[in-house]
């Protein structure tokens, strides 16, 4: 068993704050001596540090604590030692690890755990403790115990309000999601309720842009990435959910796709989703009739200067001169997909010389910035 | 008399219930009813054994749609086709059961195809 020491009051530092040090005066004496006379400085600097710090014995008796231990605790000196680390550590088992380690010569930093104080409350500490070895044999630990309390309150309030953000996210797209889909009933149930077939059918495309919102939506719920998108996912994702569903007869119409490896935010997503998916709307529409085979590319091409080109193209029968140009408003979906590229910052073209193309050049930093 | 078969739907938003029905029964399938929660799923099945269940995992009861499927499953041997703002939280132990797994807004097309393979 280590021998107790007694507490002294401190008149240099921190008037009248009790500290801890040996009982026997023969041991300051020894200590100053062996410092010298000019470090009475030395052991006020220990005693008042405002840092939480201990020597114990290698069976976890406290042999001395400073004024900040004895705070940091609620204790006296009297209290506090000559007892066992162990009655401080909340966790059963805590105290024996420790001293397991620093036996084995190890040395503890920001050991994370919990001390009960004298009132019973919990205060979260780290523990950074080395030992002093003389002849070999286990001297003193040295402690030095820091409060960590409100950091790890303030980690656990922000874990929770990032876990209840992420549940929030998660109830707004599922929110939407479901109303996108409300939506798509009313425009079905409408659909059944018409006679005109020429009204059941804009009700259909009009019904196919809402499912396009869904498509942006559903990606960003299932990457779990509420802020970026990945085109080429978005692209493919587009492709297989427009061109293989719309298709009617399965394998008919095939698509390809090149996209380079690039990102955006939902608010670009959104318009370059729809904007996309009313190309392929009128290339599935116009390119192949009457049961005609072929094949729909998408690209979009990074050259790594300034400009991104978009484009979708086809193989089949090209733009009909009668359906008219996207400036003399004859088609909506052509207006559409101006519309869309000039809200991105972008200018559209139709053309091709065999098939159909939709090409839209856009500023690098205006998509992807 | 015509075999036609049977179809159960569970969602609890009224008007895409009523767009499920008019959809399924357009397309030839007897419609054996359409419940919001899980409880009225599993009485009207019981008079009525579906041969598939089309149903929304997130029901606004007690029992959620994944619940109903393993049920509906374990009585009756009925297959499902889950339709879902949240395809991800169909938890493995429900997969085998399903024909498919949509993700609001769906197509009807897709639909009707996974309920003819059921």
């Amino acid at each position: 068993m280590a021998k107790p020491m007694r507490s002294l009051q401190i008149g240099a530092g921190q008037a009248g704050r009790t500290t801890a040090f040996p009982a026997d005066p023969v041991d300051r004496k020894r200590l100053v001596s062996e410092l010298g006379s000019g470090h009475d400085d030395l052991l006020d600097f220990v005693e008042n540090a405002p840092f939480a710090l201990h020597l114990a014995a290698q069976d976890g008796t406290i042999i001395w604590a400073n004024a900040a231990e004895l705070d940091l605790l609620g204790y006296v000196a009297e209290e506090y030692v000559g007892r066992n680390i162990a009655e401080f550590h909340v966790l059963r088992g805590t105290a024996h690890e420790i001293l397991r380690r620093l036996s084995n010569r190890e040395e503890l930093r920001n050991f994370e755990t919990r001390v009960r104080c004298r009132d019973g409350t919990v205060k979260h500490v780290a523990i950074n403790c080395n030992v002093m070895w003389r002849d070999g044999r286990f001297a003193h630990s040295r402690c030095f115990t820091r409060d960590i309390t409100s950091r790890v309150a303030a980690d656990l309030a922000l874990r929770t309000a990032l876990a209840e953000k992420e549940i929030l996210l998660r109830e707004i797209h599922h929110r939407v999601k479901n109303n996108l889909q409300l939506i798509s009933s009313l425009f079905s149930l409408q659909m059944l309720a018409e006679e005109s077939e020429r009204v059941r059918e804009r009700l259909s495309v009009a019904q196919t842009r809402v499912r396009a919102l869904g498509i942006v939506h559903n990606l960003l719920y299932e990457t779990e990435n509420y802020v970026e998108i990945d085109l080429a996912q978005l692209i493919a994702t587009i492709c297989e959910k427009f061109v293989d569903a719309l298709d009617p007869v399965s394998g008919r119409v095939r698509h390809r796709i090149a996209v380079a490896p690039l990102r955006t935010n939902m608010d670009r997503a959104i318009p370059l989703t729809l904007l996309i998916c009313e190309a392929l709307t009128n290339a599935l529409k116009h390119a192949f009739p009457d049961g005609r085979p072929g094949t729909i590319d998408v690209s979009l091409d990074d050259n790594g200067g300034e400009s991104l080109l978009l484009r979708v193209s086809d193989d089949g029968v090209g733009f009909d001169p009668a359906v008219g140009s996207a400036e003399d408003g004859k088609t909506l979906g052509l207006k559409l997909i101006t519309t869309l590229a000039s809200q991105l910052g972008g200018t559209a073209e139709f053309g091709g010389s065999c098939g159909a193309e939709i090409r839209v050049k856009f500023r690098r930093h205006q998509l992807c910035g | 008399m015509e075999y036609r078969r049977s179809v159960l739907i569970v969602e609890d938003e009224g008007i895409i219930a009523l767009d499920l029905r008019n959809l399924f029964e357009r397309a030839g399938y007897r419609v054996i009813g359409v419940a919001s929660d899980a409880e009225h799923a599993l009485l009207l099945a019981a008079s009525d054994p579906p041969a598939v269940a089309i149903i929304d995992v997130k029901l606004a009861t007690a029992i959620d749609g994944i619940t109903l499927a393993i049920e509906l499953d374990a009585r009756y041997k009925a297959r499902v086709v889950f339709v879902t703002g949240n395809p991800q939280i169909v938890v493995n132990e429900a997969r085998h059961l399903t024909n498919g797994i949509f993700s609001k807004p769906y197509q009807n097309d897709d639909l009707l195809r996974a309920v003819a393979d059921a």
